[in-house]
């Protein structure tokens, strides 16, 4: 398994590098320079020429990207060039906002998905189960920012019970330790619900899929003949090998989640890496573009690493197969 | 629905099949709903979707006898806005879903049918592209050209072919070891003639779903994308558009927002539907059940 993992992993290092070559080459490939940003265009020439050779934008492409990969390898991920501090420090504080607001997303995804699915398929051709198809087929279809905006009309408007913005109150520092918790929580409620609730949907409608799947098979009928309780039938039986295939879904909702992320956090203006990326194209600041998408190119991967883990864990099947090839 | 039931009748066999599940029908039912509202679109609305009828008496008018989804902050229609929507929606999402497709068919088939280095080299760029949510990709592509709806269809088409390819190249690996196609080997036929005239043609089932789910992915995503400004330009309207313009006034004038956004819902939730009724009549093991 670990040599398995050790090549995954080696495999990821090349589509990394990939997809930051293909984002330098687009955003220069594009009119104009960061420098026309802020730059008064009546200044001397002269100067404006200075200004462009101090930040190298006057070098040939490939000595730029190699120069940005070479000190990028090192851990420098540059300078803003709107911003005026480091990329990595605004990163530093945009990326904690941002996995804290897709770890809740992922709660939500897996965590409703698997109990709504699994309720449906046990209620199979139910009441139930027909209520929660149209339902999840509604949240399945759902723009992600507008079921946000939905939720600001609705939660902090018409029924003004949570905050529709930022990640904290104004008062944030005057709270005591659990003020802060309960305020950060109420924060995350809305901003989680929206980018999770589509995800959510998707994995109900798979989960339901899987789980009528493993309600038919031959171990079912068994563990019912045997006369366990269905409780048990259901949770340890068909719950448990239905749900092994849900897990590889990890990998493939992430890009998906993050995609929903820059929405999301751009209505909830929510201090993260979507907003970040955002701002930052606006403008033109290349660096922090590059380094923020080389971030979620790096967070898909390593998401994807970490679903091969829990695949192998989880299943043994692989776990052997694997060591045999 | 009870004028095109007779449709279903027809010659058409397909047509007939997906309306056995209620799905497919509610599916089928939506999607040429919109289309023709696509079509009809400047017979159907009441207002041109652009005017800006008496601004000072009609701004921000709520929903009405006389502006079933009210107007906005230039007076403007929303309903005669949203069909014209649907025109740039559908539009927008057809052609780039077309070029995605025929992209993702030829990578995917060639990868799959020549397989050895150039497989490995082609679905290592597809593996490349899909480590990248597809939104940052969009919005670096869309933000670095001027914006405009071509370069909308063309970013959109160039960044939702991968997954098609793997669907093409899995097809085209199952097919070619077909006893037909070693029928059509020993003939001494050409691989591009292989490929074109009895590979493709067997895998058209899954295209043909890929397609139709990708239509409604595109739609969410031009959406996602004109909501935050670097797709389709005002005073242009479309769906995304329209919901970034009342997000300024949402607690206001609800309507701005909510009516688009349902517009895109209901388009989305039609080619979904239309999407599962197709892979139950093109791949029967999969019908829900």
């Amino acid at each position: 398994m670990v040599s398995y993992l050790l090549r995954r992993f080696l495999v990821a290092i090349p589509l990394i590098l990939g997809v930051s070559t293909i984002v330098f080459i687009v955003l220069h490939l594009a009119p104009g320079d960061p420098t026309q940003i802020y730059l008064n265009p009546d200044i001397d020439q002269q100067l404006q020429d200075q200004i462009r050779h101090n930040l190298g934008l006057d070098q040939p492409i490939h000595l730029q990207y190699l120069r940005w990969l070479g000190s990028f390898l090192t851990g420098d991920f540059g300078y803003s060039l709107t911003q005026h501090r480091p990329v990595s420090s605004i990163l530093a504080s945009a990326l904690p906002h941002t996995l804290i607001l897709s770890l809740a997303s992922l709660v939500i995804i897996f965590g409703l998905g698997i109990v709504t699915g699994t309720i449906s398929a046990v209620r199979q051709h139910g009441v139930t189960d027909h209520v929660t198809t149209i339902v999840t087929l509604f949240f399945y279809s759902v723009p992600t920012f507008w079921l946000a905006l939905m939720f600001i009309l609705l939660f902090s408007e018409i029924l003004p019970v949570l905050p529709s913005a930022q990640a904290m109150s104004i008062n944030y520092d005057s709270l005591s330790l659990w003020g802060r918790v309960v305020d950060r929580f109420r924060h995350l409620i809305l901003p989680s619900l929206a980018l999770g609730l589509g995800g959510a949907a998707g994995i109900a409608r798979f989960a339901r899929g899987s789980m009528l799947e493993a309600l038919s098979q031959d171990y079912i009928r068994t563990a019912r003949a045997k006369g366990l309780p269905e409780r048990t039938v259901i949770c340890r039986h068909a719950l448990r090998n239905a749900l092994i295939p849900v897990i590889t879904l990890l990998g493939l909702y992430l890009p998906f989640l993050f995609s929903g992320a820059v929405l999301v956090e751009t209505v909830f203006s929510w201090p993260g890496m979507g907003r970040v990326i955002v701002t930052a194209i606006l403008q033109r600041d290349y660096p922090v573009v590059m380094a923020n998408t080389f971030l979620f190119g790096v967070m898909v991967l390593l998401g994807n690493l970490l679903a091969d883990v829990l695949y192998c864990l989880v299943d043994p099947r692989i776990r052997y197969a694997r060591r045999l090839t | 629905m009870g004028e095109n039931h007779s449709m279903f009748r027809g010659r058409s066999g397909a047509l007939r099949r997906i309306a056995g599940s209620a799905a497919g029908r509610v599916g089928v039912g939506l999607v040429a709903a919109l289309c023709l509202t696509a079509i009809l679109a400047p017979l159907l609305a009441p207002y041109d979707p652009t005017a800006q009828v008496d601004i000072v008496t009609n701004r921000y008018a709520s929903p009405s006898g006389d502006h079933p989804m009210g107007t906005d902050r230039f007076g403007r229609d929303i309903f005669s806005r949203v069909l014209h929507g649907a025109r740039i929606s559908l539009g927008i999402a057809v052609a780039s879903v077309a070029i995605a497709i025929t992209l993702g068919t030829a990578v995917g088939a060639v990868a799959g049918y020549w397989g050895g280095r150039l497989d490995t080299m082609l679905m290592r760029g597809v593996d490349m592209l899909l480590a990248f949510p597809r939104l940052v990709l969009l919005l670096a592509l869309a933000a670095v050209f001027n914006p405009s709806t071509l370069l909308l269809v063309l970013v959109l088409g160039l960044t939702g072919w991968m997954g098609v390819s793997r669907l093409v190249r899995g097809q085209v690996l199952s097919l070619r070891e077909q006893t037909f196609i070693e029928a059509a080997r020993a003939l001494g036929f050409s691989r591009g003639r292989i490929l074109l005239r009895h590979i493709l043609p067997n895998a058209t089932g899954p295209i043909i779903v890929a397609a139709t789910l990708a239509i409604a992915d595109t739609i969410l995503m031009e959406a996602g994308l004109s909501f935050l400004g670097f797709g389709v330009q005002p005073p242009t309207a479309s769906w995304g558009n329209m919901i970034a313009d009342g997000r300024a006034t949402l607690l206001d004038a609800w309507w701005i927002s909510t009516f688009p956004g349902l517009a895109v819902v209901i388009t989305v939730i039609g080619f979904n539907l239309l999407g599962e009724g197709l892979r139950g009549v093109f791949d029967p093991r999969s019908r829900v059940r």
